[in-house]
């Protein structure tokens, strides 16, 4: 376990896996990294990256056919399958692949966060009680059944037009839909190349949370970085009541996945692509393959668009029923909803060229800088919003996209804090009920499903947030803006 | 039988199991016992249900995930969870499973995790000969 291999330190926030690596794997399978692999970390973050088995997955990743630039890690990165978790690749969309497993089985898992015009005080005597609310009135965890029953046209839009479906259903404000990425609605999700099984599997988890790693939160401002483009966002003083939903396609995006990845399989064999990890298989992004594959992928985006909408509005509905005033009245408006889980067909300029590339983003974050016509009209000025959340007792970040961004990363950045513990390790250390009295003893409430679950997601699991966001910022791939802390949580 | 059915392999994000059996067959299906104790609480479910899947892939390992995903497919959209597999692998590309259990309760069966997918990542199959115990490896993503 651990790298073994060489590495070069840039400066104190990057490091570079030179291309000339060769591992036991890579020369089995006689391939060699065609572009070098670029680390976002310090010292100390690098520790725990050597550690595991992430930096091997980068450089698995540059042998990829029509990789540009670098096999690129946030500070972040953790061991995932086939791409490590916090990794971005950019490939040509000419001679490059596509793949499934650059993406993830949570097609668009993604984090949105809205504003309030209340401070903490006033609601701190309701928090519980606006915690069991949104716990009721969000279906979450194992085997839990979403409130609406969707027929297969309606599923069909939910794939082609995801959150605008969801406004024009009532589930929201159409001013909602001016703060996401792509409007909540990707161009080129296309329902006839979702399978029927990945249909069925989403349409009865259509506005349900998940289990594991995904939560609503209501958190308070803590510290505001950058006061100007903080108040673009919404975000105007310490104390400022926020919520924060992290989720994605559920059902549906895990079986489009599971359904491509057998079709990349095929694939691979007739295009003749070098494996290094079967969880790479992949497509000439150009090829049928490629194009199903990308067609289906923006469905599943789409259902996570759609998905958060509705949970958006339960989130309202919540406030709204223990404050017992309008959520338009309190305030509860969108900052941004951005994905961490996609494959996009960007324009970059690369080397001085314009180049049009597939970016996979897997456990990465978009981070557009100001001026980019990608980004948000509102926001255009500033930059894109970077939601950063952290783990569920300590805090998570706002923070705004940059040119550094677009110059070095394909304008990506990190996601969240980064697992780094095991679950069963975490359980090992942990139980439910320990946990939910150390958040108690920082004021935090937490209301969730499944024990088994709290112990799993112990903070002390994850990588420090604030580190992961000081690498990042220092790196200017993404600039601080504003600091958050947990009141509430749901878990799954 | 094998005295032990499965343990966790180290894995930081997602959750990878080593299964056991006397030969693939049953090592395939202590690999879904597996799948179902992440889960649910697997020891609490009853057999009254039973279902039988038929899997066709390109190799063993695809037979290996798409077992396992069609198993996730009908717990998710029949609500139901299993327990015990009587699984039968037939040369490289075919596999019958019969597949016991019951309707989904999270009051009776506790809740887990959603196991999102079947990854290719880290699998391991060596199927034992000469008396040599087989051993199936997986990563789920959750």
């Amino acid at each position: 376990m651990g790298w073994k291999g060489k590495i070069d330190r840039i400066d104190e926030n990057r490091v570079r896996i030179p291309k000339s690596y060769q591992s036991e794997n890579l020369k089995r399978h006689g391939v060699s990294m065609k572009v070098d692999g670029l680390v976002y970390a310090d010292d100390e973050m690098l520790r725990s990256i050597l550690a595991d088995e992430s930096l091997e997955q980068v450089a698995n990743v540059a042998t990829l056919p029509g990789i540009v630039g670098s096999s690129i890690a946030m500070p972040d990165i953790h061991h995932g399958y086939g791409f490590a978790i916090g990794g971005v690749a950019a490939f040509d969309a000419g001679s490059g692949i596509i793949s499934p497993g650059g993406v993830g089985y949570d097609i668009n898992c993604g984090v949105r966060l809205l504003s309030s015009g209340l401070k903490v005080d006033e609601i701190k005597p309701y928090v519980e009680q606006l915690i069991n609310a949104m716990f009721t009135n969000v279906p979450c965890g194992v085997g839990s059944e979403g409130r609406l029953r969707l027929s297969s046209k309606e599923m069909d839009k939910v794939l082609a037009e995801g959150a605008r479906w969801a406004v024009r259903a009532g589930y929201g404000w159409e001013d909602d839909l001016t703060a996401m990425e792509e409007g909540g609605c990707i161009e080129g999700g296309d329902p006839d190349l979702v399978s029927p099984n990945a249909k069925k599997r989403g349409s009865g988890q259509l506005g349900t949370l998940g289990a594991g790693n995904h939560f609503l939160e209501i958190q308070k401002v803590d510290e505001i970085f950058d006061p100007a483009v903080a108040a673009v966002f919404g975000i105007h003083e310490p104390g400022q009541v926020m919520v924060m939903i992290h989720t994605g396609s559920r059902g549906c995006g895990h079986q489009i996945c599971t359904d491509y990845l057998e079709e990349m399989r095929r694939a691979n064999r007739k295009y003749g692509i070098p494996l290094v990890d079967r969880e790479l298989a992949c497509a000439p992004a150009s090829s049928d393959e490629g194009q199903k594959y990308f067609a289906a992928m923006n469905g599943g985006a789409n259902f996570a668009w759609a998905n958060r909408q509705l949970i958006t509005h339960w989130v309202r509905q919540s406030f709204a029923s223990v404050l017992g005033r309008p959520a338009a009245e309190l305030g509860l408006s969108m900052v941004y909803d951005v994905a961490h889980n996609m494959a996009k067909l960007e324009k970059h300029v690369f080397e001085g060229k314009e180049r049009w590339l597939y970016v996979h983003r897997k456990g990465a974050t978009r981070s557009f800088g100001p001026g980019h016509p990608e980004v948000s009209a509102r926001y255009r000025s500033v930059g894109q919003p970077v939601m950063i959340p952290g783990d569920m007792g300590t805090a998570s970040y706002v923070l705004v996209g940059t040119q550094r961004a677009m110059d070095e990363s394909f304008g990506s950045c990190c996601h969240g804090a980064g697992r780094m513990m095991s679950r069963h390790a975490a359980r090992k250390k942990h139980t439910a009920d320990s946990v939910i009295k150390m958040l108690a003893d920082k004021g935090i409430y937490l209301q969730a499903m499944s024990k088994r679950v709290i112990a799993e997601e112990a903070p002390d699991a994850y990588k420090d947030v604030d580190r992961v966001v000081e690498v990042t910022h220092r790196a200017g791939i993404a600039r601080k803006v504003a600091r958050m802390v947990p009141v509430g949580v749901v878990k799954g | 039988m094998v005295a032990k059915k499965y343990e966790f392999v180290d894995h930081t994000a997602d959750i990878a199991v080593r299964a056991h059996g006397c030969d693939l067959d049953e090592a395939f299906a202590n690999t879904a016992t597996a799948m179902f104790d992440i889960i649910t609480d697997g020891a609490s479910i009853d057999t009254s249900t039973e279902v039988t899947v038929k899997i066709e892939a390109i190799d063993r390992e695809g037979l290996l995930v798409q077992f396992l995903s069609e198993l996730i497919l009908i717990h998710e959209v029949d609500r139901l969870v299993f327990t015990d597999f009587e699984v039968s692998i037939s040369g490289t590309g075919g596999l019958k499973a019969v597949c016991r259990g019951e309707t989904f309760s999270q009051k009776k069966h506790g809740g887990g995790l959603h196991v999102k997918g079947v990854s290719y990542h880290m699998m391991e199959i060596f199927d034992g000969t000469a008396g040599e115990p087989s051993y199936v490896q997986v990563l789920f993503d959750v």
